[in-house]
């Protein structure tokens, strides 16, 4: 699966746009800061683009394209760069995203704490109950069971760092997560291609 | 649009269709990998709506699990605008397709009126003899007044037929349930209650192609005596009866369907639109409730999306298992991040300005066209200012490097990146006083270099090893820290 013609167009478009937003802003910049800038701006215009294309078709999903920006805009030293490329109203929804995530996470991690809390007071009476389930549990499954259990954790912790490579994947189970990935990389590829375009051309025009 | 009634078919398309019906079940295990093109796959990610293009996918990819799903027919009961309809939508399928002349070419369409024909010819007594007539279809390939093309079609499916007998025999309305499973299974009791024919003929007719041969024609007689005599609502139904005698399946598709019709139905939409509900099935000996079975749903669209993200990352297609392919997906996504960060630096040293309204056309082809002297404002800072960290590396072989290579190396420092990257950030306030350093040194020299850019490109390259080799030593400085 590859991208179409007409969504490398729209994604070159939107990268020179926002890159030259980042020019603008970079003749004070440092190396490194400019290297965030340029990144920002090309995961910006991949995600514009893709929720571009994404506009005709409502089945296809950019949650990571929402959350890869709301990412950047979490950040409070992008924020002028990003009002400069996505325009006022959008920074102000990205950062409304950010927020929220924030906030979702803050709520988050406190129900983890509470949870733990209650789990830590109720372990000392429940130790030796559990203990016995957890033999009884051992002793009932053969070595087919353990088998499957040891595949299923390992699949887990592979989409579990896979929640962690795709922007927004936290919040997604086994089938979002997938549809997600494929949209992902389909665009990562995409921005790729088109950042060696666009260093080549530099070279190329260097000399 | 032929509206016409179906009998006015000519008497070769009908048979064909059937075949046809056939030939698309045995092949849907088949075609549910290689048809999935994306835009579909999207579509089948969607709940089951209303959009018939989803209904196929989803059709498609249930079809894999049991193939029976395919004789389902609109109810017996249903009111005759819903044939009308039906009739509409059958004949939107061009000739070719509905003679499935072409093996290859089946559209995924296809799949989305399997009920539409059948039911288009059950409601159709003159269809219903024929079909009576040509009823060993299943057992037996290349049967008997099919012609030419048929027996093409019939060699391929071979093994699923006999798969289809199989459950019929064993499982017959035990072991099937759709999703909306409650319902159906309550409306085959029901209509066994009343007429217990209904039954007995499933049997018989199930036992016939079983048997496969002469054998089962007696046994559809037989049944079709049965059924004739006991439901005779209308002429439509009846004649419908007659064909569901002549085939179990359609029998007893058409109950359960009736049934889906008559009992609650909340999946699916009323009369217009048959096919919005998810059609799935158990195997035999599988969970038959309708969490197991939107489990199975899951699992397989799941499965889907691997096959496509397989497709999708290099070097992923010898590998089987879930969590090596989840591996290598994991790298592919991680590499692809990191090339990205990667490019996004280098675009930043090469490009400082960021400045690409000089750049013609940046697709792909017209990269290497030399820019031409379109670059006189911006030539000399790019020069001097960018290359400069990423020149330290040929430097360190010779410290006079002559750039000439070192410009072109860059394209060799792909493998370097991670090891140069990681210093550079540690180093980051060094290195950006050298490389503003080194920008104010190109503004400084700008007044000379200005005299220079009039010169050729491959000239002026040389301009670089110059300007570096100016402050060589604090660069020099610099790298053997970044070498520690």
């Amino acid at each position: 699966m590859h991208a179409p013609r007409r969504f490398k167009k729209a994604f070159m478009a939107q990268l020179l746009l926002s890159l030259r937003a980042a020019g603008q802003a970079s003749k004070s910049m440092g190396l490194r800061e400019r290297r965030d800038a340029v990144r920002l701006s090309s995961d910006v215009a991949m995600a514009l683009a893709s929720s571009a294309r994404a506009r005709p078709s409502a089945a296809r999903s950019t949650a990571w394209a929402r959350a890869l920006v709301a990412r950047h805009a979490a950040e409070q030293r992008n924020e002028a760069l990003l009002r400069r490329i996505m325009g006022g109203a959008g920074y102000e929804m990205a950062a409304a995203a950010a927020a929220a995530a924030r906030v979702r996470k803050e709520a988050r991690s406190r129900r983890i704490v509470r949870r733990s809390r209650r789990v830590c007071s109720a372990a000392a009476a429940g130790r030796k109950r559990r203990s016995l389930l957890q033999l009884a549990a051992g002793s009932g499954g053969g070595s087919r069971c353990s088998a499957m259990v040891a595949a299923s954790r390992m699949v887990k912790a592979r989409l579990q760092v896979l929640r962690s490579l795709v922007p927004g994947g936290e919040a997604m189970r086994g089938l979002s997560l997938l549809t997600e990935t494929l949209d992902y990389v389909v665009c990562l590829k995409t921005q790729v291609e088109l950042l060696q375009c666009l260093c080549k051309g530099s070279r190329s025009q260097l000399g | 649009m032929n509206c016409g009634p179906p009998d006015q078919l000519p008497p070769a398309s009908a048979p064909a269709c059937f075949l046809n019906l056939n030939w698309d079940q045995s092949m849907a295990a088949a075609t549910a990998g290689d048809h999935l093109d994306p835009a579909l796959s999207s579509m089948v990610s969607s709940p089951a709506s209303n959009s018939t293009a989803a209904a196929a996918t989803d059709g498609l990819a249930l079809h894999g699990i049991s193939p029976q799903p395919q004789y389902g027919g609109t109810p017996l009961s249903s009111p005759p605008k819903l044939n009308l309809s039906m009739m509409g939508q059958f004949h939107h399928y061009p000739p070719p397709q509905v003679g499935g002349a072409a093996p290859s070419g089946l559209p995924i369409l296809e799949n989305l009126m399997p009920m539409a024909h059948l039911d288009q010819f059950l409601a159709d007594p003159g269809f219903a003899e024929r079909a009576a007539r040509l009823s060993g279809f299943d057992g037996r390939p290349g049967g008997s007044g099919y012609g030419g093309a048929v027996p093409g079609q019939f060699g391929l499916p071979d093994a699923d037929p006999i798969d289809a007998l199989k459950e019929l025999e064993l499982g017959n309305g035990r072991d099937e349930s759709s999703v909306s499973d409650p319902a159906s299974a309550s409306a085959e009791m029901a209509l066994k209650g009343p007429s217990d024919g209904n039954a007995k003929k499933r049997k018989a007719s199930g036992k016939g192609k079983g048997k496969d041969g002469p054998g089962s024609t007696a046994a559809k007689d037989l049944a079709k005596e049965e059924s004739g005599g006991k439901r005779c609502k209308s002429a439509d139904e009846s004649n419908g009866a007659e064909d569901n005698s002549t085939k179990g399946k359609a029998a007893q598709s058409n109950s359960e369907n009736g049934g889906k019709k008559q009992g609650k139905d909340s999946t699916s939409k009323p009369p217009e639109p048959p096919k919005d509900y998810i059609h799935v099935r158990a195997r035999r000996g599988e969970a038959t409730d309708s969490h197991s079975l939107a489990e199975r749903v899951r699992r397989e669209k799941i499965s889907q999306r691997m096959k496509l993200l397989q497709d999708l990352v290099p070097g992923c297609n010898k590998v089987v298992g879930k969590a090596v392919m989840l591996d290598e997906i994991i790298n592919y996504v991680q590499s692809l991040q990191r090339q990205v960060e990667f490019l996004s630096m280098k675009l930043a040293t090469v490009n400082p300005q960021l400045d690409f309204n000089n750049l013609p056309n940046l697709l792909p082809k017209d990269i290497h066209q030399s820019c031409g002297p379109l670059q006189n404002s911006h030539f000399p800072l790019e020069t001097s200012g960018a290359p400069l960290p990423y020149l330290n590396q040929p430097h360190q072989g010779n410290p006079l490097g002559c750039s000439l290579t070192g410009m072109d190396s860059q394209s060799s420092m792909h493998p370097l990146d991670p090891a140069f990257c990681r210093p550079m950030n540690s180093q980051h306030p060094f290195l950006n006083g050298v490389s503003d350093a080194a920008s104010q040194v190109g503004t400084f020299w700008q007044d000379d270099l200005q005299s220079v850019v009039h010169m050729d490109i491959g000239q002026s390259q040389e301009i670089a090893p110059t300007s570096s080799n100016s402050y060589n030593g604090s660069l020099q400085t610099v790298h053997m820290k970044m070498e520690l």
